[in-house]
Parts: structure tokens; sequence; C-alpha cells
């Protein structure tokens, strides 16, 4: 199947995809019960305030209307305004966003970092030290909640030891002029690195905290697919033929690992470009989740919606773009 | 994993293993009745969370015969701990102090021989607290994924009967559904509702409900024109009927692996939805909202009113995933 007709199709799934997500999202706010004009509102408003907010958003017509309406409204790009900031929820969510996806991208590096390899070593000798080890680290990893283990790095690393700073946002020095809206790569484009180090500072345990529970699944799948491979057939052969072990590992191993690795790896960083709530609470980041934190807490429903809907979507887009590398990089996906 | 359908004529069931006095072994009925004795008195004695300790009442007396491996003679550890546990939040309450209790006096009291676990920011013992909170999310961990199999599963087998546009539009449903974060979706719905307990377990039913759709779904697919199922149709048995005896017992261990990885899930879905202020309402002793109490303590090095109830949650989730280990494994 040539390239073209595989991403049209690819294309064609991303649609439907998105409508279902764009109906659970109106389902969710609409049809269960609960009324959102209090949400807007508040429950102390008088009848005729909440009157006014149910004809303005349409409450009291149909719901086949309501939802023609809803879907215009994303059409054009409208996800409504925040009364806690008093703005479109698109300005908010443009300015949050980079913060997001700068620490997602830190911490999905982090993990792939430490994890892959490890992978791969540990799965090298059953009952290793280093099976073992890596047993004990990704159950830990898996089971641990995040925003605890969040709680427990700052109070060693930022309270007890202080290698770290407070969490108290992005940065404690200047913020270097905007290009991509990361801190990090604005700052090395700047050729500023004091500001870059002040950056790193404020995202190094954020991003540790996603790293150690992200990573963990992701050292499970590695090992797993690791001893398949190291029992297979084509490495029993390459032992047959005096194949020195290390170039076993690293050429004729490893390759095949990767790429089921690698969607393991897209998925994961998919799921962290929503999945950042709980650290971006802990250690006060300025990004998506906590914005939709702020907004639950202040009774501001927009936001929470546009976040949800955001991060589905940037999930779905990711997953795509790794499929279409998949297409492009093996062969054997395109029959 | 081996498919058997043994009551379909003429299927290769396993000769039944051999038993003692009338069918019960008296490893079995021992553990049942020092359960069941445990469990009632647990029941009966105090108020609070009824539907919840009922729900952990049926499931210690469903587990606890599974401690003792039969074959091996030794006691299963993971099975083990978890009755432990089970036990532990059920008659556990009954021996600390009061959870609640305020005592303004004793507030911040460092960890020692008396205040095992040290008191928090209101003086109420985080011992009791941690004991308390097993209760509840435990129970509502096991009640919401409990509800997320009795609806996801035979959605998923039906799927898989009926087929065509049914099949293709529920498929489309939960894939749509397992690309929003869990915790965000959760969270965008409780905002929506609002939070409290029955709510809760609900919630995070809903959004584990695409997983034991698509996995049941996986399971079936292969087995729904095996031998045994066309065998049962011949002899003119009814769709339900093939489906609840026939399939789904095929399905159990997958399922079993899942639902325990589910609880230990929908424990750590609760207490972040506490620990971020729309879980459980405030003086409810729960271990994400008290992690999030010892948040504003740690900044004055107060270490304990956090540490504790992360480490009862962690306890709780490793053992729960090793357990999921060990059913995967023996099938």
């Amino acid at each position: 199947m040539p390239l073209a007709i595989y991403i049209g199709r690819r294309l064609v799934f991303l649609v439907v995809a998105l409508f279902g997500v764009s109906l659970i999202t109106f389902v969710v706010t609409r049809v269960l019960p609960g009324n959102p004009a209090y949400l807007i509102v508040g429950v102390q408003a008088d009848e005729s305030t909440v009157e006014a907010v149910i004809e303005r958003l349409g409450l009291d017509r149909p719901i086949v209307e309501q939802y023609g309406h809803y879907m215009r409204q994303l059409f054009t790009g409208d996800l409504g305004d925040s009364w806690r900031t008093k703005n479109p929820v698109t300005t908010d969510i443009g300015v949050r966003w980079p913060a997001t996806i700068e620490l997602a991208s830190m911490a999905a590096i982090m993990a792939v970092a430490w994890s892959v390899p490890f992978g791969v070593i540990s799965a090298l000798r059953r009952r290793s030290l280093s099976d073992r080890l890596a047993n004990v680290v990704s159950g830990i990893g898996v089971s641990v909640p995040e925003f605890w283990l969040g709680i427990i790095l700052l109070l060693v690393f930022a309270f007890n030891l202080g290698f770290a700073p407070a969490p108290i946002g992005r940065t404690l020095g200047v913020v270097p002029p905007d290009v991509t809206g990361l801190y990090t790569l604005d700052s090395v484009i700047a050729g500023d690195w004091g500001a870059l180090r002040s950056a790193l500072a404020q995202l190094i345990l954020p991003a540790l905290t996603l790293a150690i529970t992200t990573g963990a699944p992701l050292l499970r799948v590695t090992r797993g697919f690791m001893r398949e491979t190291m029992s297979s057939h084509h490495i029993r052969s390459a032992r047959a033929l005096g194949i020195p072990e290390r170039s076993i590992v690293l050429r004729h191993a490893v390759p095949n690992v990767l790429l089921p690795v690698s969607t393991m790896a897209a998925m994961m960083y998919g799921y962290l470009l929503g999945g950042t709530v709980l650290v971006e609470f802990v250690f006060a980041w300025p990004g998506i989740g906590k914005y939709a934190i702020d907004s639950i807490n202040a009774s501001d429903y927009a936001p929470v919606l546009a976040a949800v809907l955001l991060s589905a979507c940037s999930y779905i887009i990711v997953y795509l773009i790794m499929d279409i590398l998949h297409f492009i990089i093996d062969p054997r996906t395109r029959t | 994993m081996s498919v058997v359908s043994p009551r379909a004529s003429g299927s290769t069931a396993p000769p039944a293993r051999r038993r003692s006095i009338a069918g019960v072994r008296p490893v079995h009925l021992l553990v049942a009745v020092a359960t069941m004795v445990v469990l009632v008195v647990a029941l009966v004695w105090d108020g609070e969370w009824r539907v919840l300790r009922v729900v952990l009442t049926v499931l210690a007396i469903i587990v606890a015969p599974a401690v003792w491996d039969p074959q091996r003679r030794v006691i299963r550890p993971a099975t083990g701990v978890m009755v432990a546990l089970i036990l532990l939040a059920l008659i556990g309450p009954l021996f600390t102090r009061d959870p609640l209790m305020l005592n303004v006096g004793e507030s911040l009291a460092t960890p020692g021989s008396d205040i095992w676990f040290g008191t928090d920011q209101h003086g109420r013992d985080i011992f009791a607290r941690v004991i308390h909170g097993a209760r509840l999310d435990l129970g509502v961990g096991f009640s919401a994924a409990a509800l997320a199999v009795i609806v996801g599963m035979p959605l998923g087998a039906l799927a898989v009967l009926r087929g065509g546009l049914f099949d293709s539009v529920l498929l489309r449903i939960s894939e749509s559904f397992q690309a929003f974060p869990t915790l965000l979706l959760a969270l965008g719905i409780v905002a929506a509702v609002g939070p409290s307990i029955p709510i809760l377990i609900f919630i995070i039913a809903i959004v584990n409900v695409p997983v034991y759709l698509r996995l049941t779904r996986s399971a079936v697919a292969p087995i729904v024109n095996a031998d045994f199922v066309l065998a049962a149709r011949c002899a003119g048995q009814r769709e339900l009927t093939i489906l609840l005896r026939h399939i789904l017992p095929n399905v159990r261990q997958v399922v079993l692996a899942q639902f325990s990885v589910n609880v230990a899930w929908a424990i750590q879905i609760l207490a972040a939805l506490s620990f971020v202020g729309l879980g459980v309402p405030v003086p409810t002793p729960e271990w994400g909202a008290m992690v999030r109490g010892g948040y504003e303590q740690m900044v004055y090095g107060r270490w304990w009113v956090a540490l504790f109830p992360g480490l009862a949650i962690l306890f709780a989730v490793l053992t729960l995933n090793q357990l999921s280990d060990r059913v995967r494994h023996t099938t």
C-alpha cells in the first residue's frame, strides 16, 4: 500500500476518533445529571441569572440542536471563556500548553533514557542481579502514587538536601525571549546559559517524578520483548555462527526490540501530555493540568472541558504520527 | 490458556479433582468459618460504610480459600497478603482510636511508641486514619472495579456475538474513551456531577468499562466458533446460556488478572481525586486526602503526615499488582 493511501486512511480514522472524543465530552457535560448553568454562575445565583445563562447556552433547546451548536463552536475554535481569568479559554491554554509540553517531553526523554537500557540489560540473564533489581524497581514504579512520590522527592531534594529549588513555577531567573515557549529550548536559542540552568533546576524534579512512574511500565515491556527476541531463531543462528555476544545484542536483538518499544514510548508520551495533572499540581507547574484543577476548584467549567478535549486530541495525534512513522520504518506493516 | 467448556457435551473436560468429605476440603471449611465469624462481627459491630463493608466481606469470603495452594501445599504469598489487607480493613478500625477525634493539644506530634505514625495538624491519630482509610479505599476500589466488570464483560462478549455494526460502534466508542487521560476525564465528570462516594464509585467504573469491553472481546473472539460452542448451539441451548455457561468461563482468568490491576487503578484514581480536593468530603479518613494534608506540612519538614498514607497506597497497589501477575502466570 502506498504511503499516501495509508496516511489518508489513518486521517479518516483520526476524524472518526476526534468525533468520538467530542461526543463523549458533550455527553459528559449535558446528559449526566447536574446543570451546567449552575457550574457557570455558582450555586448562590438567583433564578433570573440562571435562566439567562440557560438561555445563552441554549440548554432549553432540544438535545440534538444543542449538539449542533456545540459542534459549530468547536469548529470555529471557540472553547468559551474562563470567568476566573476573564480570558477566552484558547488564550489561556496558548500560554500554558508549552509548559505542559516542556514537562512531558523532558519526562519522556528521561523515562526512555533509564528504562530502555535497563530493560535490555536485565533481559540478558534471568535471575541475575539486574533482573531482580528491575523487578523491584518496576514493581514499585508502577504502584507508587505519583503525587506522593513528587512530595517525597521535594522533601528530600529540595527541603532536606537543598539540591533543588522550591517549587515555584518554571524558572527563578529571567524568562528567555519567547520563540518556542519552552524555557529550556528558548534559553539555548538565546544562548543564555544562566537562564537554562535556572529553567532546568525547576524542571528536574517534576520530570524525574514522571520519569519514574512512566518509565516503569516501559522497563517491563522492553524486558519482555528483549527476552522473547533473545530466545528467537535468528539469535540462535547468530550464536551458532560465532558472532560475538556484544554484536548479537546490539546489532541483532536491540533493533528488533526498538520497534514495539517505540510504540509503547509514543503511547507513553501521548499519555503524558494529559497525565501531568497531579505532578503539575504538586510542583505548582503552570501548565494545562494545574489550569484544569484551579478552574475546577473555582467552579469554572469551560477550561476543564477544553483541557480534557485538548489532551485527548493530542494523544490521538501522537499515536497517529507514530503509526505513520512505523509504516515508513518497518516494511512488514506495508502489506 | 486452555479452552475448555466442561459442561458442553463431548468436550474434553479434565476429570474433577478428588475432594474430601462432601466436596469440601477441611482447610477451606476452616478458613471459611473463621472468615465468616470475623466478618459477621465486623459487620454488626460498627456503623459506617455498611455497603462497602458488605462488598469487602463478600470479597474476603471468595478470595480466602484461594490462599491455600492445594497442589504445592503452600500459602500463596500475594493472595495471603491481600486477604490480610482486606481483613485489616474490615476489623482493624475496631481496635484503633477514633480517626476523627480532634486534639489540638497534641497536633503534629512526631511518631513514637504510643502514637505510632504521629498526629496531623488537627491532632488526629494518623495510624487510626490510615487503618480506617483502608476500608474506604479498598471498598471503593473493589466496588468500582466490580461494577466495571459487570458492565464491560457482557458488553464485550455481546459485541463478538452480534458482530457487525453493533461491534464496530462499541469498539469506536471505547477507543475514543481510551484516548482520554483517565484522571482528567474523571476530574471533568466529578466537576460536573459533584463528589460523593457512590458517584466516585460510578465514575471510576465508567472510565474502566472500555478496558473490560476490549479485553473480553479479544478473549472471546477466538473461541466464539469453537467446537464446544457449536455443539451447545446444535443442542438447542439459548444464546444467553451459551454465553454465560460456555463462553465467559473461558475468559475468567484473563479478566481476573485484569480485575486485580483495575482495583489498584481505582484506588489510585480515588486517592488522586481526593488529593486535589475532589474526592471524599473533608474529615473522612482517606489516603489521598491525608497525603494532601501532609503536603502543606512538608515545607516545615513534617514528613510523617504525608509519608504513612502514601506508603499505604503504595503497599495496597503493589500487592494488587503482584496478585495480578500471579494470576496471569498460573494460566
